[in-house]
């Protein structure tokens, strides 16, 4: 059975993830401040951890930097805040996504199928090719086909294009493309160059470039390929 | 200071000096001493003169006197100013140049010391002037420099300035300044722009240049000042700009959370209701209504504190404090888990009170008693005289304040962080919505330790009896 540990000190909010996810045949594990938190993540086997970074105790961030480096849970973050920079360090820390409170249950739901299924297939980088939705890619001999028409993408689109179909459904943010497309040499500002390079993408694998079907920006924080 | 008690004193001494000379000499001529001791005599009390009287010529006019006196008292024919030999001419001119000489050195050292000392004092003026300038407002600081001027030089002195929102006329005016001379004006700049005057009417003469340099030295004082304030202001925007931030922050908190809780239980029952138990649907339905609550509770204390931080009009009337408590607890004694006991002296007590803020202020603290207490714990609402005070008092029997957050948990969003922990939820909008309205009403609010747990939350007011 799935397990999924809720750290969360609001009695009513955990409440509500605890039925829905009871419902769904999750088995639901609950603990009210970090610290709690952190002692049942690094005890038992835990799937997927839903972490609340405003905790009483501790800071939801130091809570991702204290575990992270010890388990393989997917961790997504629950946030009141819209600070996009608590995102972006929770994200880049190995944080798999996140969701700005107030979330539909639904929304809840996806995330955690998709940080399942990351789980379960941690080693993509070994894969041939690989097709969602109406895009299939060839990693092997450099290949896109939109619909089945061949795409020809520049070496960083086809890059980040891969990057964002193997973490398929998750959110990856600026810095976390700039450095595996550029280089650890990649600055801050060279968000621009990665912008460029994603409209002229868009433009050549999206029916409507100003409505992307398949790569959904999260304004502030990074791209997302959308696999459902 | 009289110009001609000046000379009339002068004189006095001058021919007072000369009668001392001729009775010495006359002593030292009866024990039959040379002339020379005779003459050095006179030059001494030509020193002496030119030493202690104010002007060179004083000095001039005491050789004079003495190189006559000298003659008519020791040369023959005695008592006359005749002369039986034509060397004493000679012995005349020697002794009248060689005292004038000595009498002008001795001026002259004088008024190079008076000068340094003018200057020592310039010096001191404008320390004093700049140090009045340190620490006070700009106002004081004026009036300290310009009435420094006028005790300085005996002087009426006028200031005109004014720049920005600032607009100042000040006069100041030494108790011995009389027989002023004519006026000297001079501007003071503030970043080259001429923005007014200083004006001096002294009893000395002062120096066009000087008057000047105290004119700059205000302006430059007044640059500083006003860029010190401009800083400060600048300060407070930041402040108010954190508030505005800081305010945002709890809205984005108190409204977000619940919101979650409501957004995602009816989502959840209304897309996976048949997956769900009638306890589990229960459950949820219980967690949209109380965290409907919540949020309208949040949403009335983000209002009220708007309001109060717009400055608060009290509505004060004649009110009776069973009545207040009365209301508070119909009102509040379905929303909390906890019990609530009221405790009111015997005697009923009427006082001035805007009753819907004074009934905010209770329901606020017993909202926040109940977040922090234990569900069937007992909460206390007491009232009680004590002198000339009234007292308020919730009584919880949570986890209390810590020591270092008794003074802070009032403060608006001053430590949103720290309120956050101890609290389930909220930033505590609500106890600074408390402190401005029992301080509107004259008192003042602060937490307490209960005994042997919880919190004492204490407000106290001024209370006069009143007849009924």
């Amino acid at each position: 059975m799935t397990k999924i540990l809720l750290i969360e000190d609001d009695h009513t909010l955990r409440s509500f993830m605890r039925v829905l996810l009871t419902a769904q045949s999750y088995e639901v594990i609950e603990a009210t401040d970090a610290k709690q938190g952190i002692t049942l993540a690094l005890s038992l086997p835990i799937d997927v951890i839903i972490l609340d970074l405003g905790l009483p105790d501790m800071d939801g961030l130091t809570v991702i930097e204290q575990i992270r480096e010890h388990i393989q849970s997917g961790i997504i973050v629950v946030s009141a805040r819209d600070k996009e920079n608590d995102k972006i360090f929770a994200l880049d820390h190995g944080a798999d996504d996140y969701l700005t409170k107030p979330f539909n249950a639904q929304e809840l739901l996806a995330r955690i199928r998709v940080s399942l299924r990351h789980r379960t297939t941690t080693v993509q980088d070994t894969l041939e090719s690989l097709m969602i939705r109406d895009i299939h890619i060839d990693f092997d001999k450099h290949l896109v086909f939109v619909q089945n028409n061949e795409v020809h993408l520049s070496p960083i689109e086809f890059e980040i294009l891969s990057l964002l179909m193997k973490n398929h459904g998750k959110v990856l943010t600026h810095h976390f493309l700039l450095n595996k497309v550029w280089g650890s040499q990649a600055l801050e500002n060279d968000v621009q160059t990665l912008r460029v390079t994603m409209a002229n993408l868009r433009r050549k694998i999206e029916a409507n470039p100003g409505i992307p079907e398949y790569i959904r920006t999260e304004i502030g924080v990074g791209y997302r390929f959308i696999d459902s | 200071m009289k110009p001609m008690n000046e000379i009339t004193k002068n004189l006095t001494f001058v021919i007072g000096i000369l009668l001392i000379s001729t009775l010495m000499s006359y002593i030292f001529s009866f024990l039959e001493f040379q002339e020379a001791t005779i003459i050095i005599i006179y030059m001494l009390g030509v020193i002496i003169i030119s030493q202690f009287t104010t002007h060179y010529l004083f000095g001039f006019l005491a050789s004079l006197l003495s190189v006559l006196a000298f003659n008519f008292f020791f040369t023959h024919p005695l008592y006359t100013f005749n002369i039986s030999q034509p060397d004493y001419l000679f012995t005349f001119f020697i002794m009248f140049i060689a005292s004038f000489l000595s009498s002008s050195l001795t001026s002259k050292l004088k008024s190079e010391k008076r000068l340094s000392q003018l200057k020592t004092n310039q010096v001191l003026l404008v320390e004093a002037i700049n140090h009045s300038f340190q620490g006070n407002e700009l106002s004081v600081a004026l009036y300290a420099s310009i009435n420094l001027i006028a005790e300085n030089y005996d002087a009426e002195v006028n200031l005109q300035c004014s720049w920005g929102r600032h607009d100042y006329t000040l006069s100041a005016k030494s108790n011995t300044a009389i027989n002023l001379g004519q006026s000297h004006e001079a501007e003071i700049s503030l970043d080259k722009n001429s923005i007014g005057k200083l004006s001096i009417r002294s009893t000395f003469s002062l120096d066009a240049t000087w008057i000047q340099t105290l004119a700059d030295l205000i302006g430059q004082n007044i640059e500083h000042l006003d860029l010190m304030e401009k800083q400060t202001q600048a300060k407070l925007e930041i402040r108010e700009q954190k508030m505005r931030n800081d305010l945002l922050g709890a809205i984005s908190h108190d409204l977000r959370t619940p919101l979650a809780t409501i957004i995602g239980s009816s989502d959840t029952l209304l897309e996976n209701l048949d997956q769900i138990n009638l306890n589990e649907q229960k459950e949820l339905l219980e967690n949209i209504k109380q965290d409907g609550q919540w949020l309208l509770n949040s949403v009335e204390n983000i209002l009220s504190f708007m309001r109060v931080e717009e400055g608060i009009k009290l509505n004060m009337n004649l009110e009776s404090v069973e009545e207040l408590f009365g209301d508070v607890l119909s009102r509040m004694v379905n929303r909390i888990t906890q019990k609530l006991v009221l405790n009111l002296p015997q005697d009923p007590i009427y006082t001035k009170m805007d009753i819907q803020l004074m009934g905010k202020v209770l329901i606020n603290l017993i909202d926040n008693a109940s977040k922090n207490a234990p569900a069937e714990s007992v909460i206390t609402l007491r009232a009680e005289i004590k002198g000339d005070r009234l007292i308020y008092e919730v009584i919880d029997e949570g986890m209390g304040v810590p020591e270092n957050m008794k003074r802070t948990i009032f403060e608006r969003f001053a430590s949103v962080e720290k309120i956050h922990t101890s609290q389930r939820k909220g930033l505590g909008l609500g106890l600074a919505i408390c402190k401005s309205i029992v301080e509107a009403h004259g008192g003042r609010i602060i937490v307490k330790d209960n005994i042997p747990r919880g919190s004492n939350f204490h407000c106290e007011f001024p209370y006069q009896g009143v007849e009924t």
